[in-house]
């Protein structure tokens, strides 16, 4: 198999007291080994569950997940909870949102990366004590002998990310799964943060995947982007062309709502109005139309396939007309 | 808890012998900054200080705690040859206060112990587990709550007979339930935390999430909750004896003590209230140490 990461017809289904939440359907993502896909969307669209899923995170009595998952040529559905557990964190290792949440407050920064390595490789304390040093100065963090040492309130939050990417890298993970990874940091330390991430995965040619809502992040750090709307895929391709071309009204929404470097002073900022769609029931016409300058009548009956070609795929019936329709210049650094 | 020592010797392997900044452990930083507070110092040097006397009360009580004389009955504090006085059948006061210790000390400590190892795990595995094992614990727990403490020690030693071991063993199910339910309500928190998918996604399985960093987040939070009951329990347990439901005569108990001695207030009062001031400290110290300990223990502070 080419693709490490192989997710086809994914969906997932949250069980509540007030219903079932169709968080995300029939998701195909393809991820080439060495690459960078970033999931882009807003909060709510569909990212991190989608995300979870490929560890299979989600509590598993109140979560229904269907369609087939497969990373490093294993079938993640068909796991049990064992070699669950040895995938995790091997394999597949993820990069959390807010890093202060994210490590154990009353151990020690450098223990809690030796115990995955422990885990893993089942080494002796001083091999995964070893390890961790190893990986703090991989991540650039100053003085790593004296961090390793360092409760995790004992670094600034810049500091405790990049302590979170030693952690998620110390077993040499195929794929790594970076959940907003840079949202809690301010803006020059979620460049460097960036900067790092890319340099660290040419270095262990690692896949990774990319969830964000910053478009200027998205086209920082990946080669595939995916855009999420109310659970599903819109448009898929490769960043460039994405981000020159889109093709999804929702897409172009978004550019249409980003800052790019070099932009008129003179050009307003358009917004999206409205709200994303609740997910109490499963959408089977265009999630977005609701919101989408767009839309006719056609676009509230039930969606067609999405159009496909060799690289690109976006889900609109109304895509020859609406595509190109993008109302200004590229966001993309020239 | 992670070994200090052993990170230490693996920096130094890994430094060729020097060590950039020596690290120090978790008790070791509790401890250090426990010491800079007087209040728990003075506690923890008085409750030492009680501790060792009660161990060594047969080598250095003057007297045996049962031998009494019937014409030096209730000599008042500062007699010769007995400092603190003698009690109602002319026992010497220090002796009986020192061998009293042992059997307070012992009946404030022990329950409260077996009560924190029982109701922690309870606790635990209620707030982890969730779904019916919580409900059957936890409402279990509730049962108990619909008594006030006292009563309930009262009533089930009252059941089970008076005597040292039916007392502890009253005491020790009095405190389960509110044990059980701090260590629950801290769980259910802990559990929703980021670390733990953190670790679940770094390949930890259940058992390890609650035994490694689900335990040591709670332990904390339980154990400086415990250390105050132990003054609590005391007290019960002194009035346990007092109402006769605990230890027996001739054994000296503070609680006892005051029974006994509360005929006397009005012929000797300082000699009377000795047991109690003994209480009253003792629970006193444990009170204020366990805040000092909760103050030491808070990391982030």
């Amino acid at each position: 198999m080419d693709n490490i990461v192989e997710v086809r017809d994914l969906c997932v289904t949250f069980k509540t007291s007030e219903g079932s939440v169709y968080a995300v359907s029939n998701v195909n993502l393809d991820l080439a080994e060495g690459k960078t896909l970033a999931l882009l969307g807003e909060s709510g669209s569909g990212k991190s569950v989608t995300m979870k899923s490929l560890m299979r995170l989600h509590p598993p009595h109140k979560t229904q997940i269907t369609g087939s998952i497969h990373v490093a040529g294993r079938d993640v559905l068909a796991l049990g909870n064992r070699e669950l557990s040895d995938l995790r964190g091997k394999d597949i290792a993820m990069v959390f949102q807010e890093p202060m949440l994210a490590f154990d407050p009353v151990f020690k920064v450098g223990d809690q990366i030796a115990e995955v390595v422990m885990r893993h490789e089942g080494c002796s304390y001083e091999a995964g004590r070893d390890r961790a040093l190893e990986m703090m100065e991989c991540v650039h963090i100053p003085s790593p002998r004296k961090r390793l040492d360092a409760y995790p309130h004992e670094m600034s939050g810049g500091m405790r990310q990049r302590a979170m990417i030693a952690l998620a890298l110390a077993c040499r993970p195929t794929v790594l799964l970076a959940d907003e990874p840079t949202t809690a940091l301010d803006a020059t330390v979620q460049i460097q943060v960036l900067l790092l991430l890319r340099e660290l995965q040419r270095e262990f040619g690692m896949s990774m995947i990319f969830v964000t809502h910053d478009v200027g992040v998205a086209i920082e750090v990946a080669d595939e982007i995916a855009v999420m709307y109310g659970g599903r895929i819109v448009e898929q391709g490769p960043v460039d062309q994405v981000m020159t071309d889109p093709w999804h009204p929702y897409t172009q929404g978004l550019l249409g709502a980003t800052v790019y470097p070099n932009m008129d002073p003179a050009t307003r900022l358009v917004s999206i109005p409205g709200a994303p769609p609740q997910l109490y029931r499963q959408i089977t016409e265009c999630a977005f139309a609701p919101r989408c300058p767009h839309a006719t009548d056609e676009c509230h009956q039930p969606l067609p396939p999405p159009t496909q070609t060799d690289q690109r795929m976006a889900r609109c019936i109304r895509l020859p007309e609406v595509a190109g329709a993008l109302p200004r210049a590229s966001v993309l650094p020239q | 808890m992670q070994t200090t020592p052993k990170s230490a010797n693996a920096l130094k392997a890994a430094d060729g012998g020097k060590i950039a900044t020596k690290s120090r452990g978790y008790w070791a930083t509790v401890w250090l900054s426990l010491s800079r507070d007087p209040i728990s110092i003075v506690c923890a040097s008085i409750l030492v200080l009680l501790v060792l006397i009660a161990i060594l009360a047969p080598a250095i009580a003057p007297y045996s705690p049962s031998q009494g004389a019937m014409v030096d009955r209730l000599l008042p504090i500062g007699s010769p040859g007995h400092p603190l006085g003698t009690d109602e059948l002319g026992r010497d006061m220090l002796t009986r206060l020192m061998y009293g210790g042992r059997m307070s000390l012992l009946m404030g400590i022990l329950p409260v112990f077996v009560a924190f190892a029982i109701g922690t795990s309870l606790g635990l595995m209620a707030g982890f587990f969730g779904g019916w094992v919580n409900t059957l614990v936890m409402r279990t727990t509730d049962v108990f709550f619909a008594f006030p403490a006292v009563l309930l020690a009262i009533a089930i030693s009252g059941a089970l007979g008076p005597g040292l071991g039916n007392s502890m063993f009253a005491l020790t199910l009095v405190f389960i339930p509110p044990i059980a339910r701090v260590a629950e309500s801290v769980t259910t928190r802990v559990r929703l935390l980021d670390f733990v998918d953190a670790a679940r996604a770094s390949g930890a399985n259940s058992l390890t999430i609650v035994r490694v960093h689900v335990f040591n987040n709670v332990m904390g939070v339980v154990f400086i909750y415990a250390t105050s009951l132990v003054s609590v329990c005391m007290i019960l347990a002194a009035g346990l004896s007092f109402l006769g439901l605990g230890v027996k005569p001739p054994t000296a108990e503070w609680g006892l003590m005051l029974n006994t001695l509360r005929q006397s207030i009005y012929v000797q009062p300082w000699v009377s209230v000795l047991p109690g001031f003994m209480i009253f400290t003792t629970s006193l110290c444990f009170n204020l140490l366990s805040d000092g300990l909760r103050g030491a223990m808070d990391l982030k502070r």
